[in-house]
């Protein structure tokens, strides 16, 4: 008897790592279009041709990443409705409060890039607070006091949906001010930045989904807020040297190729400690389920 | 739903844990405004030709009369177009600001693709007299890039035997942010003429 649910679930493991690879191929595949177009093609583009190619730019990692996550929770997936009402929720609040904030309040640009210090304080204190904090809102504001929110996992799920909602103004807004060069390079952007938003709003929905669930005290979610929001910084500061150097060449405190890897280190680790998150949560109740 | 699915009637505390997450971010924020204010009141001292001005730190300064009647110029290094200048143009006592003015469209109309005037006249900085041009043109860029539209606003002030200008340019998109700075700038320009 206890053998019978290990069959199903093993399978729907296999499938996952299955689904997993195709959405990194597919992925990587974006990537070489994106390098293929820039190369051989050289675009250039009108304003509605600049706009429509960053909405497909920035749409096009969102959702294979937001299907990435979303097959993580394989035992009772989300209303893919709720989810996608938490991606438009995510990416309206980047775009009415998120990017306004730091590019016409606090002027980024003119001061964040300083000094060492200036350029982490900064990051952490403006960029990742402000960001973090917009992402829990549109979870906790939205989808938290739903019945659909039951499980640890669903905190996760849908503040990734959140995370790529918000990366996905953030992705538009970047082809559409950059206009539309490098694309290439602009591709990688924006799929590492895709996945940095969602992994480090999945953490502030790990802390809420035991918040709920588990009866947390209440500093429980300030830390998890706060962790995600010094990541965010420790992420946007390693990016700024190859966001400051135009994506092309070395330059910028760590250089743009050290840049690089670090944001990819930071953000592909949380990602793992996410999925192992939601594995460990599925064991979890499956266990509950068994006994 | 599973066997993780538990009560749901927790409000109050989660309502403190809001308020919490709140305060942790206006503080963060805060903080972050005060780190914003600190940098921008540092500056670094230039001084040429009898021009003194308080830049912003980290700027890339060349000074001396890098090319006639330029006498300094900084720039900001993170940035492609954003420069402060300041230029001292010979005067006489009948010649007003604006007819400056006039001479420096009619020239950078020759020069700048696409040039245009889209504001001008008199205006006072810091009680003294001066002419303000604010005009826009396409900075080309290397090939394979798109061209980008720098704004521009210089004032210009009557000295004699030669007259201050002091401008700045930057990309149109991010014009209106770096002003403000630019004004504060302004407002450390002194001019001693017959100073070194």
């Amino acid at each position: 008897m206890s053998d019978q649910p290990s069959k199903p679930v093993a399978a729907k493991r296999k499938s996952l790592s299955t689904s997993n690879l195709v959405t990194l191929a597919l992925l990587g595949l974006f990537l070489l279009v994106a390098f293929g177009v820039e190369y051989l093609v050289k675009p250039t583009f009108s304003p509605a041709g600049l706009l429509f190619t960053g909405i497909i730019m920035a749409l096009v990692p969102a959702i294979l990443w937001l299907w990435f996550f979303y097959r993580q929770d394989r035992l009772e997936p989300e209303p893919k409705g709720m989810v996608l009402e938490v991606f438009i929720l995510g990416g309206l609040l980047a775009g009415a409060i998120g990017i306004p904030l730091l590019n016409n309040v606090f002027q980024i640009s003119t001061w964040l890039f300083s000094g060492f210090w200036v350029n982490l304080l900064g990051a952490i204190l403006v960029i990742g607070f402000s960001q973090e904090f917009l992402k829990y809102a549109a979870v906790r504001f939205s989808i938290y006091g739903s019945d659909e929110f039951d499980e640890h996992t669903d905190g996760i799920i849908y503040a990734t949906a959140a995370g790529l909602g918000f990366a996905t103004v953030l992705n538009v807004s970047f082809v559409v001010s950059s206009g539309g060069v490098n694309l290439g390079m602009g591709a990688v952007r924006i799929v590492l930045t895709a996945l940095a938003q969602a992994s480090f709003a999945g953490i502030t929905g790990y802390f809420l989904g035991r918040d709920k669930l588990d009866h947390m005290p209440a500093w429980w979610v300030p830390v998890g807020i706060s962790l995600a929001a010094v990541l965010n910084g420790l992420f946007n500061y390693v990016w700024g040297a190859l966001k400051r150097s135009g994506m092309t060449t070395s330059g910028g405190v760590l250089g743009s190729w050290g840049g690089l890897f670090l944001a990819i280190v930071i953000s592909v680790l949380v990602t793992i400690i996410l999925s192992n998150l939601i594995e460990r949560d599925i064991q979890r109740t499956l266990a509950g389920q068994e006994a | 739903m599973t066997t993780t699915t538990r009560s749901m009637q927790k409000m109050p505390q989660s309502s403190l844990s809001v308020w919490i997450v709140s305060g942790i971010t206006i503080l963060a924020l805060l903080l972050g405004w005060a780190l914003k204010s600190s940098v921008e009141s540092r500056s670094s001292s230039i001084e040429s030709a009898g021009v003194k001005a308080q830049a912003p730190a980290g700027w890339v300064v060349q000074n001396g009369l890098v090319s006639e009647p330029m006498v300094f110029t900084t720039r900001d290094p993170f940035s492609a177009e954003l420069s402060y200048t300041a230029s001292l143009v010979p005067s006489t006592a009948d010649m007003k600001p604006s007819d400056l003015a006039f001479t420096f469209n009619l020239q950078r109309a020759k020069d700048a693709p696409l040039y245009r005037v889209l504001d001008q006249g008199e205006v006072k900085v810091n009680g003294k007299d001066a002419y303000r041009v604010h005009y826009a043109y396409v900075d080309p860029k290397d090939q394979g890039a798109l061209p980008a539209v720098v704004e521009g606003v210089e004032y210009i002030f009557s000295n004699q035997p030669k007259a201050l200008v002091v401008a700045m340019e930057e990309e149109s998109s991010q014009f209106e942010n770096a002003l403000p700075p630019f004004m504060r700038f302004l407002g450390t320009v002194v001019y001693t003429p017959g100073g070194n």
